[in-house]
């Protein structure tokens, strides 16, 4: 997968796997406030996930994967209200 | 609403409930067998379903008190009273937690704290034997969990699973794995700890708990969990009834959850149908009058009588919506009675007797306080210690009734023990110290007279205040707290036989809809329902009669009178500005009454007058209003009759 920054969006493509947690990460950590765009993500390692749970970026893009629609998209939501 | 939570109270305040009254039996019979293999299974079962939340405290003693029960399973240990008292006081404990864990969402903050000193309890109980019997469980523990899991159906099936902190390194991917379970229902991911600083969070530190619901078979679950069985709990939802399950499931099906707000809601349209009803049927009543075409005036006349019947029947099923059984309510105290004794040296048996009676639900919420402190004042004052009983003949074990009995249009919960009764001397003379009543009055007063005054705020005869007693309520507070429910508190005692405390209360709240109008400094009351219409009358509408006044209002004329003068103040408004007046009466006898002005509307429970104020003509009660004044109810119809 590729972690990239695009202005003040972290774009996340292709099956996320454990290494990209660090890069992630250092986005995250880099500038408060980016959104990060899921629209061309396949599928989501739980360290990936586990970051977008504790920074709760604005997670933005609709992607295509069902599981993720159904569970995890409902989770991040939750997580955005608070 | 979150289901999964729901259930786990339902079913968990099922298991406490059954544990305690099969914990009671027990205690009567301690060679039975099935019932100490019923309330091992009750707390098994209760413990498997807390691993569902963050619960620990409450999964710590639960754990502890199956030990403790598979002990005496396996006869390595024999019941005795302390063992019993501590199992009894762990129910209560795990009751009220599941109280606060409905209101709060989580257990208090002492209740590690308060947990620990349960599980000490219970160890103690156990002369240390725990830890033997321990191993013993873990044997009988795989075999009993294996009997739930494998029938067929549409069972649900918890998974709580909680990745080691170093399972990245592992190779795990906790997210893939839950991907794998197969027909998932529903999922949660949690922290395993708070999430602690951003800037130092560790990325290769797995910290999420994965809560979900299967309806696969357990098999097809532990499957996708296989790599690690050991970070995985499953538990099998419907797993407490094995026998009677197709009828609890037959129950389930016919019973819908709604939220109270969208009854009171749908309680509030039926009311507002009513009054427009009573609109109908003035119009209607006119129209009669008239003497319109009869054909006409018959069929609106059944049609009135129609619409009247079901609006009343409407009105009727949606309040029974709000019943709900009383007996739930009242089982909880034969448990909570035994441990209030336990802690102070008595013995107490209290027995659930009476009618299954269905209740408005916030009559049945309300009780629960109230009953609690007069439950704990039989225990604390009412019954004797062990020596006075033995001393008077009494057996040791007290007995403490509740019973709950239908009476007409209400309902009585009576709470009878067989203790020392109140000492009427000694309430004379607290009342001389405490309420500066003195001897000639005290003496003016019947027995009777005597004994209610216990409920006079800032009256407790308790020389010293004990742990129980003394929570800074009293007496007054019970019947204040039964007083807003619509209800009233009597007291019976016999020196050395025993002290009665009666509730005698409705089985609905009846909300009356008022409408507030100022007169002067002081405000009222006046039922919606017996307004025919408000009308605004202008000075040049207002005539002289004699004494009196009156204006034209849809073709008659009605009297104008002042609500001032009504009320025997001899005061009339001006009129120069015009007057605001509510139309009132029944029939053909109808008045207007002036008022200052027309506040509020609101709903209010409308009690009625008590004491020296019973018998005030043209005032039918009184009623709270939210800013903690008492408003009088006027009725009209006495008042310009």
């Amino acid at each position: 997968m590729t972690v990239h920054l695009d202005h003040r969006t972290i774009r996340l493509e292709g099956n996320c796997y454990v290494e990209d947690a660090e890069p992630l990460l250092a986005l995250l950590q880099g500038g408060a406030g980016r959104a990060v765009d899921v629209s061309a993500m396949g599928t989501i390692h739980a360290a990936v996930l586990q970051l977008l749970l504790i920074f709760r970026p604005q997670v933005v893009g609709a992607n295509s994967d069902a599981f993720f629609n159904r569970w995890i998209q409902p989770v991040l939501a939750m997580a955005d209200d608070e | 609403m979150d289901e999964l939570r729901d259930q786990f109270l339902l079913e968990g305040r099922e298991l406490a409930q059954q544990a305690a009254a099969d914990l009671l039996a027990l205690e009567r019979d301690p060679a039975d067998a099935s019932l100490i293999a019923r309330v091992f299974r009750a707390v098994h079962t209760m413990k498997g379903a807390t691993g569902l939340f963050d619960l620990g405290p409450l999964g710590s003693l639960l754990h502890v008190a199956e030990d403790l029960l598979d002990g005496l399973r396996s006869k390595v240990l024999r019941p005795d009273t302390a063992m019993m008292s501590a199992l009894i006081g762990t129910i209560v404990q795990v009751e009220r937690w599941l109280d606060d864990f409905e209101a709060a969402g989580k257990l208090p903050t002492d209740a590690a704290e308060r947990g620990r000193a349960s599980e000490a309890a219970l160890r103690q109980a156990s002369g240390g034997r725990i830890a033997e019997a321990a191993s013993a469980a873990s044997a009988a523990d795989t075999g009993w969990m294996e009997g739930l899991g494998g029938s067929a159906g549409d069972r649900l099936t918890a998974i709580r699973y909680v990745p080691r902190s170093d399972c990245f390194f592992a190779g795990d991917d906790p997210l893939e794995m839950i991907r794998a379970v197969p027909d998932l229902r529903r999922l949660d991911i949690l922290p395993r700890e708070p999430w602690g600083p951003t800037d130092t969070f560790d990325p290769f530190a797995c910290n999420l708990v994965f809560v979900a619901v299967s309806g696969a078979p357990r098999a097809e679950i532990e499957a996708a969990f296989r790599f690690v069985p050991d970070q995985v709990e499953l538990v099998a939802l419907d797993d407490k009834n094995e026998g009677g399950d197709s009828e609890g499931a037959m129950t389930a099906a016919r019973m819908l959850r709604v939220p109270a707000a969208r009854l009171d809601q749908l309680a509030e349209t039926v009311d507002e149908l009513m009054i427009a009803k009573n609109e109908l049927t003035h119009l209607f009543r006119q129209i009669a009058e008239a003497g319109l075409d009869s054909g006409i005036s018959r069929a609106l006349t059944a049609g009135q009588t129609n619409i009247d019947r079901v609006a009343a029947r409407l009105h009727r099923t949606v309040a029974d919506l709000r019943l709900v059984p009383l007996s739930p309510l009242l089982r909880r105290f034969p448990v909570l009675a035994r441990e209030i004794a336990d802690g102070l040296g008595k013995q107490v048996e209290l027995r659930v007797s009476g009618d299954s009676l269905e209740v408005d639900k916030s009559i049945v919420d309300g009780l629960f306080e109230p009953l609690l402190h007069l439950v704990r004042n039989a225990v604390d004052h009412g019954i004797e210690t062990k020596e006075a009983r033995s001393a008077a003949g009494k057996p040791a074990t007290a007995t403490i009734t509740l019973e709950a009995r239908r009476t007409g249009d209400s309902f009585v919960i009576a709470l009878a023990d067989d203790g020392r009764g109140i000492d009427l001397d000694r309430l004379r003379s607290t009342a001389r110290e405490k309420l500066g009543l003195d001897g000639a009055d005290l003496a003016a007063l019947s027995e009777q007279d005597v004994l209610e005054l216990i409920f006079r705020p800032g009256f407790s005869t308790s020389a010293k205040v004990s742990a129980l007693s003394g929570r800074g309520v009293g007496m007054d507070a019970v019947r204040s707290a039964v007083g807003a429910l619509g209800g009233k508190v009597s007291v019976a005692s016999k020196a050395g036989a025993g002290t009665t405390v009666s509730l005698t209360l409705p089985f609905r709240i009846v909300m009356t809809r008022v409408v507030t109008v100022e007169s002067g400094a002081e405000r009222f009351g006046v039922p919606i329902d017996a307004i025919v219409e408000t009308v605004r009358v202008a000075p040049e509408q207002i005539q002289p009669v004699r004494h009196g006044r009156a204006f034209i209002w849809r073709d008659r004329v009605l009297p104008l009178l002042d609500l001032p003068d009504l009320l025997g103040e001899g005061r009339n408004f001006p009129g120069a500005n015009g007057l605001h007046a509510m139309v009132v009466g029944e029939g053909d006898r109808l008045a207007a009454i002036a008022v200052e002005k027309f506040s509020d509307r609101i709903d209010v429970l409308m009690r009625p007058l008590e004491g020296f104020l019973a018998g005030i003509k043209g005032i039918s009660g009184t009623a709270l209003t939210g800013d903690g004044h008492v408003l009088l109810i006027l009725n009209p119809v006495e008042l310009i009759a």
